[in-house]
Parts: structure tokens; sequence; C-alpha cells
């Protein structure tokens, strides 16, 4: 069946009474869905002429006015602060030792508000590579603004609550989660004492604290905090920090054993970073979907989002995530019974994460072989695989917990009383030591 | 935001910024949040101010500026609670409804940034038959030309309006 253009349609909304086929399109358009779809569209718009708001809208648009001079004279003075932030600072804060001994929160030429916006600016750039110095931009830009000589003093509301801000990302780089939530709370305190507080800021605040919260193993409170910051995204138009936070939200369910509701929420995130081509963001969502569905025990909706993921993942360039992605699809497939390939997939997947120097998740693939080799009975290569699994942790305590935990392994399979279980009990402590240093490995009979 | 390398820059940019989007940010204090013409005026001053100081990483400046002038008339009626109470719509923590009516208010804007962009002659003629409801034929007789000439003129007008319209909603999604 032919459809009716946009065109024709609209000529029968505009004069129905002068249009020749009235009557064929009315008899078209009573068993053609498509069609009244598209006649509702026209209708819906010819309707939106008529509301006079947006022809007063569009009068006050049309009128473009110049910045006032005051405004452009507060730009101008503005550039000077940042020209001047920039002459003090740069040439100290490449070198931390520099930075250092210039002890700018003593020296009254840095009390300025756009030097305390520039180290907050670059402590954020700082914290993935160099936290600890990312702390130190931060607390000077703290202590610069206790300092501050008024007027700017009075209006240094939203200055201290980016320093607060960038004090809290420093720490959780660092690990010191409890340190970063009371820096947070200072953040927003400070936001919100603000004359008139942008929900923006409180937002990126809430993002930061779900982060945190996740770590601490808080997820109900994570899932609250990204649902804050995502909705407050969506209201200032940030598509990329809205996804950002719908997946911290995702994430924080998933913890929480809520996998049909993290699912949920990763697969919005699918369709949202697909369509604003997001594909970092899409292959991470697509992964996640399918992790939600491999917990669900729906094994080809899972296998389905994962080889999706895995597709961005490799025009992205991103091999480290790749490897990560195709071992645990490899897993998927000894869950669901397709051993031989999962074998196979396995083995490659911990050789190509050996060859990229990820020891403790090759050591983890290595582990999920084991089990499923003596899950089918093939113990033959076992004492082999477990002989070359190494572990690398930071600490000599975590080292301690990690070599105590794979000497039971291995005693078990020298005495041929290694289970799947035995092997899985093994691995889950692995998994579980960055997060909980402290944990002791219990040995299972 | 941008980093400004000169004094002349800075206020070039900030002049650039204000005549894109003064009218759109005055219309939604204006229309949106019913606040009086002098007051609409400073808030958006202010808004433009905050912007300048803080320099916020928004990634879209046009979305940010009007998240943020949203926040500031919801705070102007804050304020003056006792004078007159914030109306549901003004709320924009996004429930269903909300987002709704956000949704409906972002498609007004669009329109209206349509009708900004159409050429005068369709701009009046589409206002005197939609909004004025006048007849095509009484446009007709007061132009001094054919109401089919009238009919055509509203065509095409509503076909260039749909077509901009689409241009600016797409590229909102």
């Amino acid at each position: 069946m032919s459809h009716y253009t946009e065109e024709q349609l609209s000529e029968y909304v505009l004069r129905r009474e002068s249009t020749t086929d009235a009557q064929s399109i009315e008899q078209h358009l009573a068993h053609c869905a498509e069609c009244r779809k598209a006649l509702e569209l026209v209708a819906t718009f010819d309707d939106a002429l008529r509301d006079p708001l947006s022809w007063q809208i569009a009068d006050s648009m049309v009128v473009r006015r110049e910045a006032p001079p005051e405004l452009l004279a507060q730009a101008r003075a503005i550039a000077a602060e940042d020209r001047y932030a920039r002459e003090v600072l740069l040439p100290i804060v490449e070198s931390p030792i520099r930075f250092s001994e210039a002890r700018v929160g003593d020296d009254p030429r840095f009390r300025t508000l756009a030097v305390i916006r520039l180290l907050c600016s670059i402590a954020n750039k700082t914290h993935e590579q160099q936290p600890q110095y990312g702390l130190v931009l931060a607390d000077a830009a703290l202590s610069i603004c206790e300092k501050l000589p008024e007027p700017a003093k009075s209006k240094s509301a939203w200055f201290v609550g980016t320093a607060w801000k960038e004090r809290a990302n420093a720490l959780r780089y660092l690990g010191r989660f409890r340190d970063a939530e009371a820096a947070l709370d200072d953040a927003e305190e400070a936001f919100a004492s603000d004359e008139r507080p942008e929900p923006f800021d409180l937002a990126i605040v809430a993002y930061v604290r779900a982060t945190v919260y996740w770590e601490l193993e808080r997820f109900e409170d994570a899932v609250t905090a990204a649902r804050f910051a995502a909705e407050t995204f969506c209201v200032y138009g940030d598509t990329t920090r809205y996804l950002s936070a719908l997946m911290a939200e995702g994430a924080g369910y998933y913890s929480a054993n809520r996998e049909s509701d993290a699912a949920a929420i990763f697969e919005r995130v699918v369709t949202l970073a697909r369509s604003s081509g997001e594909a970092g963001i899409l292959a991470r969502a697509l992964g996640n979907a399918g992790n939600c569905y491999a917990r669900l025990q729906d094994y080809d909706k899972a296998s389905s989002y994962c080889i999706e993921a895995l597709a961005v993942l490799d025009e992205l360039d991103f091999p480290t995530e790749s490897a990560r992605l195709s071992w645990k699809m490899a897993a998927l497939q000894v869950a669901r019974g397709a051993f031989e390939e999962g074998l196979a997939g396995l083995d490659q997947g911990r050789l190509r994460l050996i060859q990229l120097g990820m020891a403790n998740d090759a050591a983890l693939a290595t582990l999920d072989l084991v089990a499923a080799l003596l899950a089918l009975d093939r113990p033959d290569r076992v004492p082999a695989l477990c002989r070359e699994i190494t572990v690398t942790f930071s600490s000599e305590g975590m080292m301690r917990s990690a070599k105590k935990a794979l000497a039971y392994l291995s005693e078990a399979v020298a005495s041929g009383q290694a289970t799947p279980e035995k092997v899985r009990h093994v691995r889950g402590f692995l998994e579980r030591l960055s997060a909980h240093p402290q944990e002791e490995f219990q040995q299972i009979q | 935001m941008t980093n400004y390398h000169s004094d002349t820059l800075a206020s070039q940019s900030l002049d650039v910024l204000y005549r894109e989007h003064e009218g759109l940010l005055r219309s939604i204090a204006q229309y949106r949040y019913r606040i009086c013409s002098s007051d609409a005026e400073a808030l958006v001053h202010d808004i433009f101010a905050s912007f300048l100081e803080r320099q916020p990483d928004a990634l879209d400046p046009k979305a940010f500026l009007i998240g943020s002038i949203n926040n500031a008339c919801k705070h102007y009626w804050r304020k003056r609670e006792h004078e007159v109470p914030l109306l549901p719509h003004h709320e924009l923590t996004p429930n269903d409804d909300e987002a709704a009516k956000l949704e409906r208010w972002a498609l007004r804007l669009s329109l209206a940034s349509t009708l900004t962009r159409l050429g005068g002659k369709c701009s009046e003629t589409l206002r005197r038959y939609y909004l004025r409801d006048e007849s095509a034929e009484s446009i007709a007789q007061e132009l001094d030309t054919s109401p089919a000439y009238i009919w055509q003129l509203l065509s095409s007008c509503r076909k260039r309006a749909r077509q901009i319209f689409q241009t600016i909603t797409h590229s909102r999604s």
C-alpha cells in the first residue's frame, strides 16, 4: 500500500474542503496507522502555530542585544586576572617540588579567585596520573580560600566548594574514601552557602559521592546520589555527564544484586549513547548490560550485548577493555554449556591478558579455566596452569594474603583434592582483595 | 568554556554568547516564569556574570545557560514565596509528568526559534492566519492579491517552518 506524502497530508489539514481527493485520503487513513501518525504530526504542528506564547517568545528572541558595557568590562577584568594567574602559577605548577617550595598558601600574590580556579582546574586534570599531587594542588587552593582578602572573600563560596570537590576527587583516586566523603560534605556546604546555589555544581558533587559510596559498598546511597546527579545533568543538557551518572546508578543497582533494575538503566544508556554518538559509554553500557543478563542467566541476551560491546571496543581500539570482555564472554560460554568454545576462549583470553601485563585479571581468567577443567573432569593441565598464576598487589599485607590463598590451591591440586568450588573460592577471594585489603583468607573443606 | 587569551577576545566571546542567547534566556524568565521584564533582564545579566566568573566546565554552553536561568527563576520566586507561590511547572525535578511539561516547553522554545528564522513575509502570513485567526480571503484583500496566492504562501511557509523545526529539534536530540 502506498502512503500519502507529508505535503499531501499537510494540504489536507490546511484546506480539507478544497482537497480534491479528501474522501480517498480519509478512506486510506482509516486503514493506515503510519499515515494517521504523519497526519497527527502535521496537525500538532499547526496547533502549535496557534499558541500565542510561542509567538511572544519569538518576538522577544528576534531582538538581538549587544552585551552591556559593564558585562564586557567584567569579561576583560576576569581575562586579565586569568592571565595573571597563569603567569604566576604555570612556571611553578609543572614541578611538584617547585610548587611546594613556592608555598603559594602563604604568599599574598596568589590570593585571587582566578588563581583558585586555575589551581582547581589543574588539580582536576592531575588526579588520574598523580593523585597525591592533585591533593596538594587542591589543598593549596583551599588554603588560599581561607586567606582571601575582601571583597573576593565574600563571593568565594563557589570557589571554596570547587576546591573541596577537587580535594574529594584526589582522595577518591587515592582510595581514601571516607576522607573523600568528608570533603564532599564540605563541598556541598560551601556550594549551598552561595547566594544562588547552582544545582549543576551540587550534581557534580553527587556524582563523585555516588562513586565514593560505591567504593564503600553503600550501594543504595550510591544509587540515590547518582540518580540526583543524572536528573540534574539532564536539565542542564549535559549528555555526557548525564550518561555517566546513569552508568553510576546502574552500577549501584548491579552491585546491590538488583540486576533487572541495573539492566534497564544500562539499556537506556545504550539507546541514548547510540543516538548521541558517545562510543566509549556505549561500549561500557553494552558490556554492563551483558553482565546483568549473565547474572540473570539469560545467556542469549548476555552474549548479544557482549558481542556488540566487543565490536565497539575494537573499533575504539581499547585493547585492555576488549581483552577483559573477551574473557567474560568465554566464561559466559562455559556457563551456558558451550564447553569447548568456552575453554578455548578462556585460554586465549588469559594469554591476551598476560601479554597486556594485566597480571591479576590473567590470574582470575586462569582460575576460571581451572575451575571449568575440573568441572569437566579434565585435570591434566591444572597443575601447570596453577603454577603459572602470579598476582600483584600494592601492599605487603595483600600480597601475603594472596600467596596464602594460592598456596592453599596448590596444595589441594597436588593432593588431588582440588574441586571447582575450591578454585572459585580462591578466585572470589583474590577478586575481592583490592577492595577488602584486611580480609583474611579462610580455607574451605 | 573558552580559555581567553586576551582581554579583547574575552569581551568578543562574551558578546557573541550574549547576542546568541540573551533573548532566549530573557524569554524563559518572562514567559515561562512570568517574571517582569526588568527583573528578567537583571537575572539574565547575573547568569552571564556568573558564567564569566566561574567558567563552568559546560560542554554545551547554551544548554547550561538554559539550566542556569531556570534555576535562577525558581530561586527568584522562592525568595518571593509570600508574594506569588511557585507554580508546579516551575519545579524541574523530573518525574514523568514534569518531564512531559519540560518537553512541551522545549518544543515551544524550538517553535519560537523556528519562527525567528522564517522570512518576514512567511512569518507575517502565518501569524495572521494562525495567531490572529484571519481568513486567507481577508489577508488577500488587505495585501491586494488573490486568496489562491495566500493559500500557496501558507502552504510553502508551513513546509519551510516544519523543515526548520525538524532541523532544530533533531540537533537538540
